[in-house]
């Protein structure tokens, strides 16, 4: 028969050098490897110049946490928040450009508890930084220290989006930014020694206006903000305000700040869209006693909306608090059948316009919610549950 | 006489004993506490009840009469909300073994990695055309480890279940964390980092099949490589994101690369990513891969036909590239991102590679064959739950000249929560002549596509 | 299980080392007829402890050892002056005498000092739960020798216990060494009180040689049966104690022993066998169904349910584990070292409660805690305790100046509410330039309050009377600083 072993007869000319080497200069890959060494070359520009600034690069997943991460370390830091407030928390892209971040950053600020499982995790693993990986020394949990409520006893996806670890917002309990600001000076401490004075500085100044917004500057004169918060936090606030006195009167009587702001509407129940209210409620004595989400991550349905129609026309509940991140319609169709009120909060700072740090967040909130719970009672809810005396 | 008794006496204390140990402590019980312990529990038990009674108190004063709230747990002062009702996530009464503090310390399991399984159910019936492939299969099933191996490394495994085959990995590779010089390093079975598409799993694709562009030039699975895979995120002042990977490997199947000699394969691909204002995204690539081909079937067939099979063996080391482009525009509203969303994705595919045919003297003649091929797709998302897509395709096939194939489909998806997908797809599909010859069927074929996918456990994050 | 038998080694010890010679002394006593003498020496040894416990010797402290042993020697002298050879007046008498008037004076004694009631109970209950390998180690070594010189004398003690005729004969000083005799009981039995509280000393006394003695003539098997028994019944005994009192429940279980072996005692001697063996059947029976009903037709106001050992638990909505009191001192001494500042300060409250001394040292480290509130709650826990063995950690943190006012308001009141002044300057400092207006008025008032100053209600730090009485307390406390004394009774210094 024929020749043989892959023999062709047209056979595979050996090209001669030079034109070899004008097959190698014309070959694609060859341009793809040039235009990567002319990159290169200009990254290794962009990094020499990049080292000069010596601020210590914060990049923070969610706007409150970037807020107190300013408060805390002013113009020591470079700080960069992923998420905007206007968007859920959940379900932030998790675009390659923050990977680029990432990559330059000293400190990774994440809320925690599972909050930002769905895009974090990508971001942080491809940003070939060991600082920000969790572990690594720029890896800063906010949720260190802070006390977790409705974590489940059964871990079921049956009910819907559940957080395993907890409810993940904890922030909406102004005493919590106090413990998150320690953290947060630490993880600065750490990573910059020299500014340490200054950010323990910074940390107090902070925390001393928490108290004052909270609790008001008359009662932190007379008690001292650290003995109110601590406290608050044990559960034993209301004893201490109402078992001392002090000019013939309890101490409850001189409470200010967000706390006496909504002392009126203590008590009283509201709807929430989403289970984002609980520390919030907790800190401020309002009952949440039903969700415009049948639960955490399934869209309202017909007939739960019937359900909340028939539960809301009991005339008892009247404020649904939602975000300005969630559908509308479901809210509106609410307020059209039973005159609630609905108010879009937002959960962090920049989800309004006029939340542009944690404190006037707070104000925000508590103004709103002072205002539309704490108006002329309904004739059947007898007056302040909380007994505000005044 | 006395050894009876003493018998009568050792059994009745025998008896007594017992009984007397066990009588012991239940009178000792009923004795009660000392007084002192006893006071402090009943202090406790006041002190719990009293704020048991003024938060029901504050409950009651807020809520209408008679509106049994069944909220089940009322909290001491200011720990936590009491719910009433949505069937709501059952609340732990007076645990006996109190839930600890921290969630994390309860998982006995901390240690295992992330598993999670997926599978799709496809349903496939032909509306004219091709009448095969009709019914219901269980296509894939997918189970998926991820850990983190070290501080230096992660692992992921994906193991593939196809219903009527043997299991195989579909991927296996781990993935250093932190090389210095924004390097990346991973290695083992993955898939090649060609296009946008090419590294997508089943249950992840937009649409429920492949291209017919990607299926034509790298084969049912996906371009695949055992070996490794170099990232480099290339800095620059801009800060833009750019990223150059290369990789190298031997490729697994796929007709661009289907060499039996167990040949090398090299895919570089670079990507640029821009963010074109807060809600609009941009990302550009181009990548090309090569490596060593086999005998077309065609060539096969000839040898076949003129008895030569095993007298000329053809060359298994014919050189073959693709080369790549792919343009995907998203655009997500920061504020509804998960109502609206609309997205656009388009890749070309070019092909080159030298072919063996048997010319009528019955020489093996050596040629170049190009052929192209892509698609563009497009998707909008109005609601929640709801998404539209539209696919246009194009290919040739990387070992014939001639075969074309054009085809449409368009696909609803229905996604009730993250962890569950349904979709309905109508495909349209049409050969050219040449191809329909050679593949022995009909000119149009039209088909009806459903697919229900599920998932369950600790799914990792997807990729933007 | 493995924990409690950890927990119960070392009571478990402790009672096999009063086994060793109570057994012994007690089938001496016994002997002589005179059963209420040790009973008697041990609420001597008690009583004395209540007298340093008032002069301010805890109990536990090597000074109320002393004054319980000086008491127990003396009563020794006293009993050993009253054995008269005719016996006009039957020992036995002047013991229970004696018995009966330590007990009141123990009672009116205890009934000055505020915790004078539950010291009383402390000793007579006694806390062999919480003995400690010192004691332990001690008690071993001190019985140790006791036993070896009546080793060495025992022909001599036997004599005079078991015939002392013979040895009145043989012209033995029987004064003498009865005196001796009732000194080394006395040593025994302060010793054993201490650890095991009155009314357990006197069980292993008595019961275990009431068993041998029911059974066996000689004393060597008595000894054996004796010693045999009384380390049955203190493991079953400390078995079931785990969640009670231990001291009580040893001696239910001596008593139902004694009861078991008086039964196989009347089996075995009973003339006739099947009617004795009828009797005993109807008395269990009718026991047993005494028992059932009681308990089937109880008041439900009577005793308190068993089934909750511990205090009433709100129940728990996830996120704090709650801690109830009544759950064991280590329990919460495990909170302690909770990763939360409130369920710390929650468990230093009720180890307060618990009353238990070894605490006084978790309380102590509690006092570095790096949580301001956690502090606070271990000062004040440490000034409610009336130990005054806290006053060091207490002084010393004061002088640390801790950055929290209220946990320097604290520590001060602490350190004056144990009974000294050197608290008073801080307090002093704390109404003049304390931070919080709260503050100023809370030293100002307890400053007033010890020094015994009353007046109109001070309400307002800054106020005209606030101001004078600050005043009038830096006078009073520049007038006689160094000379005042503090009055446990209402709490004053003068």
């Amino acid at each position: 028969m024929r020749p043989t072993r892959g023999t062709s007869r047209i056979a595979r000319r050996a090209p001669a050098a030079p034109a070899a080497l004008a097959n190698l200069v014309s070959s694609t890959a060859f341009g793809v490897v040039a235009v990567a060494a002319v990159l290169a070359a200009i990254g290794f520009l962009a990094a020499r110049e990049a080292r000069a600034d010596s601020r210590v690069k914060v990049v923070a997943t969610l706007p409150n946490l970037g807020t107190i991460a300013t408060a805390v370390g002013v113009d020591r830091i470079d700080l960069t928040v992923i998420a905007s407030g206007v968007q859920d928390a959940h379900f932030v892209d998790p675009k390659p450009s923050w990977i680029v971040k990432l990559r330059a950053a000293d400190v990774l600020l994440v809320n925690g508890l599972d909050l930002e499982i769905g895009w974090v995790p990508p971001l942080a693993q491809g940003a070939r930084n060991q600082k920000v990986l969790p572990g690594g020394r720029g890896y800063v949990d906010a949720s260190t220290g802070v006390r977790v409520v409705e974590i489940p006893a059964v871990l079921t996806r049956a009910e819907g989006d559940v957080h395993p670890y907890g409810n993940p917002h904890y922030l909406g309990d102004p005493l919590n930014a106090e413990i998150v600001a320690g953290t947060i000076a630490e993880a600065l401490k750490r990573a910059d020694p020299e500014g340490a004075d200054l950010y323990e500085q910074n940390r107090r100044a902070f925390v001393a206006r928490l108290h004052e917004a909270v609790f008001g500057r008359d009662l932190v004169g007379l008690a001292g903000g650290s003995k109110l918060a601590r406290e608050a936090a044990a559960g034993t606030l209301d004893e201490f305000l109402d078992g001392t006195s002090i000019g013939g009167a309890p101490l409850r009587t001189r409470l200010g700040g967000w706390l006496g702001k909504m002392a009126p509407a203590r008590g009283r129940p509201i709807v929430t869209y989403h289970k984002d209210f609980s520390y919030f409620a907790a800190r401020f004595g309002i009952v949440v006693v039903d969700y415009v989400e049948p639960k955490p991550g399934i869209p309202p349905s017909a007939r739960h909306l019937d359900e909340l129609t028939g539960r809301l026309k009991r005339g008892d509940v009247r404020v649904i608090v939602t975000r300005p991140y969630v559908e509308h319609r479901s809210t509106d169709a609410l307020a059209e059948k039973t005159g609630v009120k609905v108010l879009t909060l937002p959960l962090e700072v920049g989800g309004d316009p006029q939340a542009t740090d944690y404190f006037r967040l707070f104000d925000l909130a508590t103004g709103k919610l002072a205002a539309a719970l704490g108006a002329a009672a309904s004739p059947q809810a007898p007056g302040a549950a909380g007994g505000a005396a005044r | 006489m006395r050894s009876i008794r003493i018998a009568l006496a050792l059994s009745l204390v025998a008896v007594l004993m017992p009984a007397a140990i066990v009588a012991a402590p239940a009178a000792a019980q009923e004795a009660g506490p000392p007084e002192r312990r006893e006071v402090d529990e009943l202090k406790a038990e006041v002190r719990a009840l009293r704020d048991q009674v003024s938060a029901l108190q504050r409950q009651l004063d807020a809520l209408m009469k008679g509106e049994a709230a069944a909220a089940p747990a009322v909290p001491p002062a200011v720990a936590t909300t009491p719910l009433a009702a949505p069937p709501a996530a059952p609340m732990p009464a007076a645990a006996p073994t109190p839930p600890p503090a921290t969630g994390p310390a309860r998982a006995p399991s901390l240690m295992n990695p992330a598993i999670s399984a997926v599978f799709q159910l496809i349903g496939n019936t032909a509306i004219g055309g091709r009448e095969d492939a009709d019914g219901f299969d269980l296509s894939e099933a997918e189970i998926a480890f991820e850990s983190t191996v070290d501080p230096y490394a992660k692992m992921n495994l994906y193991l593939s279940f196809p219903a009527d085959e043997s299991p195989e990995i579909e991927e296996g590779y781990a993935t250093t964390f932190a090389l210095p010089a924004s390097l990346q390093l991973k290695g083992g079975r993955f898939k090649s980092a060609f296009g946008k598409w090419n590294g997508l799993h089943t249950h992840a694709f937009p649409t429920i099949e492949r291209p017919d562009a990607l299926v034509n030039f790298f084969g049912e699975e996906s371009l695949a490589n055992d070996g490794l895979s170099l990232s480099w995120l290339i800095p620059n002042p801009a800060g833009v994101y750019v990223d150059s990977t290369t990789e190298v490997g031997t490729a697994r199947e796929g007709t661009s690369f289907n060499s039996a000699a167990r040949a090398l394969t090299w895919t570089e691909h670079l990507a640029f990513f821009f963010n074109a204002g807060d809600n609009d995204t941009v990302e550009m690539g181009a990548t090309a891969a090569g490596g060593q081909t086999g005998p077309t079937e065609t060539l096969l067939a000839d040898l076949d036909a003129n008895g030569l099979t095993g007298t000329l063996v053809p060359d298994e080391r014919l050189r073959s590239a693709v080369y790549g482009v792919d343009v995907t525009w998203k655009w997500k509203p920061l504020q509804q991102n998960t109502y609206r969303s609309f997205l656009w994705q388009t890749e070309a595919l070019l092909s080159r590679r030298r072919a063996q045919t048997l010319d009528p003297a019955l020489f093996l003649d050596e040629t170049t064959i190009a052929s192209a091929g892509g698609y563009s797709y497009l998707e909008g998302q109005w609601t929640r739950r709801w998404k539209l897509g539209l696919r246009y395709d194009l290919s040739g096939f990387p070992d014939s000249a001639t075969d074309r194939e054009w085809g449409a489909a368009y696909v609803v998806k229905f996604v009730p929560s993250e962890f569950q997908e349904l979709r309905f797809q109508v495909k349209y599909t049409r050969f050219n002549e040449s191809a329909a010859q050679r593949f022995g069927v009909d000119e149009d074929d039209t088909r009806l596509l459903l697919e229900w996918i599920p998932v369950i456990g600790a799914h990792g994050a997807h990729e933007y | 299980m493995t924990q409690q038998l950890n927990v119960l080694f070392l009571p478990f010890l402790a009672c096999l080392i009063l086994t060793g010679i109570h057994v012994y002394l007690g089938i001496h006593v016994i002997s002589r007829k005179v059963i209420f003498v040790d009973i008697a020496l041990a609420q001597i040894a008690a009583l004395g402890a209540t007298v340093a416990f008032l002069l301010g010797y805890d109990p536990r402290t090597e000074g109320s050892y002393w004054f319980s042993l000086g008491f127990a020697v003396l009563a020794a002298v006293v009993f050993s002056l009253t054995r008269t050879r005719r016996e006009r007046v039957p020992q036995e008498a002047v013991i229970g005498i004696t018995y009966a008037i330590a007990s009141a004076a123990a009672i009116l004694l205890a009934d000055i000092s505020p915790h004078g009631a539950e010291h009383l109970h402390d000793l007579l209950a006694g806390s062999i739960v919480w003995v400690t390998p010192a004691q332990i180690a001690k008690t071993a070594v001190l019985y140790s020798l006791l036993g070896l010189f009546h080793i060495v004398f025992r022909k001599r003690f036997l004599q005079i216990s078991l015939r002392p005729e013979e040895a009145y004969a043989e012209g033995v000083n029987v004064r003498f060494w009865d005196f001796l005799f009732y000194l080394s009981f006395g040593v025994v039995i302060t010793s054993s009180v201490q650890i095991a509280g009155v009314l357990l000393v006197f069980c292993y006394l008595v019961a275990p040689s009431i068993f041998a003695v029911m059974f066996f003539d000689e004393l060597r098997p008595r000894l054996l049966t004796g010693w045999a028994m009384a380390t049955l019944v203190s493991a079953v005994g400390l078995y079931f104690s785990y969640d009670r009192p231990s001291g009580p429940t040893i001696m239910v279980g001596f008593a139902v022993a004694l009861l078991i072996g008086g039964m196989m005692r009347t089996l075995l001697k009973a003339a006739r066998p099947a009617q004795a063996l009828a009797a005993t059947a109807v008395l269990i029976a009718v026991l047993a169904g005494a028992g059932f009903a009681l308990e089937r037709y109880r008041h439900p106001g009577g005793f308190p349910a068993s089934a909750a050992p511990s205090g009433a638990a709100v129940p728990s909505t996830a996120g704090e584990p709650e801690h109830h009191v009544g759950e064991g001192v280590d329990a919460l001494r495990d909170a302690l070292r909770d990763t939360h500042a409130n369920v710390r300060a929650r468990a230093i409250a009720d180890l307060e409660k618990s009353g238990d001394p070894r605490v006084l040292h978790d309380l102590s480290d509690a006092l570095h805690d790096q949580d301001a509130g956690v502090r606070e709650a271990a000062a004040v826990a440490l000034g409610r305790m009336r130990n005054r063995s806290a006053l060091p950690p207490l002084k010393q943190h004061l002088a640390n100046e801790d950055e929290d006012t209220w946990v320097r308001l604290r520590l001060a009141q602490s350190v004056v509410a144990l009974g000294d002044s050197d608290g008073i300057p801080f307090l002093l400092d704390l109404a003049a330039s304390g931070e919080g207006a709260l503050t100023r008025l809370e030293a100002l008032i307890t400053l007033s309050r010890i020094a015994g100053m009353d007046g109109p209600a001070l309400d307002d730090p800054a106020g005209q009377a606030a101001q004078a009485r600050l005043r009038a307390l830096r006078a009073w406390w520049a007038a006689g600083g160094d000379r005042l004394r503090f009055d446990a009774r209402n709490g004053k210094f003068r």
